[in-house]
């Protein structure tokens, strides 16, 4: 009876944490290089989509040291200056469960609108950000692009990610 | 059994939410000072950066293979359909180098004599390692690469990153079996050069798109469009000489140059030690690479 007990809570704590370790995933597949031309090379922020995702449909499934543990990952392996990545994730994570109510209950098409609207504005946000730090005006088109292509994937990502959930809650 | 969990949460709920505020705002605040403090000095994370790379290192190295390999099978159907052209081509391009090898042989032997005339000192010798390309962030941010060799197999802060024949960057921060390297291309890369033909002095200053700019050129300067560019080798970080790249624009802007090391479809990176490295960390004991950017670029731009 204890023993099952213990597997019952091992089950438990796997599935609270499938999410993390997916997300932790992406981070690191999205590293790999494609060996595509630098034209066609864009790159989605596949974590972005994932912490998005878990804030809104269930964010204790992703609570905040989670984000702020993949965003450090981020931030470590894609080089770029540490606490950058990290700490956008949070400011998006707060943002979407402070907004839950809104789209509670929403149709896809507005989840998918409410990203891109996302998008826009964390792609503002970002290239203020490294402007300020750099000291100089970056490019922005490389940025646009990047946000375009995560707001493009969305649904792909998203379809993964809702047969994931209802695994997760079929079991728990 | 099922109902426990459910009737604890009931009970708890609001504290938690008090307790998972609290821990947002903290995680939030904690960011941003990461952020402040990282800019202030760069090398305080350095260690931790490249303990968690070095770590995942081997995972990122396993999963670059099968991309690898996918890429190189599609170029390699691609190259069956011209290959008849491209045989033609290369064929006219070998009698060329072919007479290029005898003047180069000629001049070669012309050198070692006039060198051996003056008692000239001959260069350091370079080695060089091999390191296969394992991470690519590829985002708008920044313009480096993960490489995997690393202090083990010899690798040292400042040596130069070379791809065919030309710069592509310099290693920035080297963990035991991984490394990165700082493209050429990259908005804190700053890199002393010298146009070949006049012997003029600029920076080469990145700034995250394709083609760096050259910065502190002399008033005077004569520069034109199909310049070669090669370093300097001031501030003793890379050797003179080494090629660059080609100015494709020459406006009011700026002068841009396209660098001859394409960052596309990185694969195999050249990482070469001239004897010279080490000169960075000896001359500035802790901050290494930022500071010393700086003053190359003053050192440059003074003359």
């Amino acid at each position: 009876m204890r023993g099952s007990a213990t597997w019952q809570t091992l089950d438990h704590v796997a599935r609270r944490m499938t999410p993390f370790l997916i997300t932790m995933g992406l981070v690191i597949l999205s590293q790999v290089p494609m060996q595509l031309p630098a034209a066609v090379a864009l790159t989605p922020l596949l974590a972005l989509i994932s912490v998005y995702f878990w804030a809104l449909h269930s964010p204790e499934l992703m609570p905040a040291p989670a984000v702020f543990a993949v965003g450090m990952l981020q931030d470590i392996l894609s080089g770029v200056p540490m606490g950058l990545n990290t700490f956008i994730l949070l400011v998006v994570y707060g943002l979407v469960v402070s907004q839950r109510r809104f789209f509670f209950g929403k149709s896809f098409a507005v989840l998918w609108w409410g990203f891109g609207t996302l998008c826009v504005v964390i792609a503002a946000f970002q290239w203020v950000l490294t402007s300020m730090l750099s000291g100089a005006a970056v490019p922005a088109l490389a940025i646009i692009a990047d946000y375009f292509t995560t707001a493009a994937v969305y649904p792909l990502v998203a379809y993964v990610f809702v047969l994931t959930h209802r695994n997760i809650l079929r079991e728990d | 059994m099922r109902h426990r969990p459910e009737h604890i949460l009931r009970i708890t709920a609001p504290l938690r939410g008090l307790a998972d505020r609290f821990a947002y705002v903290f995680l939030l605040a904690a960011a941003f000072a990461i952020l402040i403090l990282g800019k202030a000095d760069p090398q305080i994370f350095e260690r931790a950066r490249m303990t968690v790379t070095d770590i995942t290192a081997p995972v990122l190295d396993a999963l670059s293979r099968p991309a690898m390999t996918v890429a190189s099978t599609i170029e390699e159907v691609k190259e069956l359909g011209r290959l008849r052209a491209e045989n033609q081509a290369l064929r006219s391009h070998n009698i060329q180098l072919l007479k290029w090898q005898t003047t180069a042989r000629t001049l070669m032997a012309e050198n070692e004599q006039l060198r051996g005339l003056l008692g000239f000192g001959a260069d350091p010798e370079v080695t060089s390692v091999t390191a296969r390309v394992i991470g690519d962030s590829g985002g708008a941010f920044v313009r480096s690469v993960l490489v995997n060799a690393g202090r083990r197999d010899s690798v040292r802060k400042g040596q130069a990153a070379a791809v065919g024949n030309g710069l592509l960057g310099r290693v920035a921060e080297v963990g035991e079996r991984s490394a990165r390297i700082l493209l050429i291309t990259d908005l804190n890369s700053r890199i002393p050069v010298v146009i070949e033909s006049s012997r003029e002095r600029a920076v080469l200053a990145g700034d995250n798109s394709a083609s760096p700019r050259l910065q502190y050129l002399p008033i005077t300067t004569r520069v034109k469009p199909g310049d070669r560019i090669v370093t300097s080798g001031h501030g003793g970080v890379f050797p003179s000489d080494l090629p660059v790249g080609v100015v494709t624009t020459v406006a009011k802007e700026g002068v841009r140059v396209r660098p001859y090391a394409s960052a596309d479809r990185l694969e195999f990176i050249r990482l070469m030690d001239f004897g010279l490295n080490g000169m960075l960390d000896e001359m500035l004991p802790r901050d290494g690479a930022g500071k010393a950017r700086g003053q190359l670029g003053k050192a440059a731009g003074s003359e």
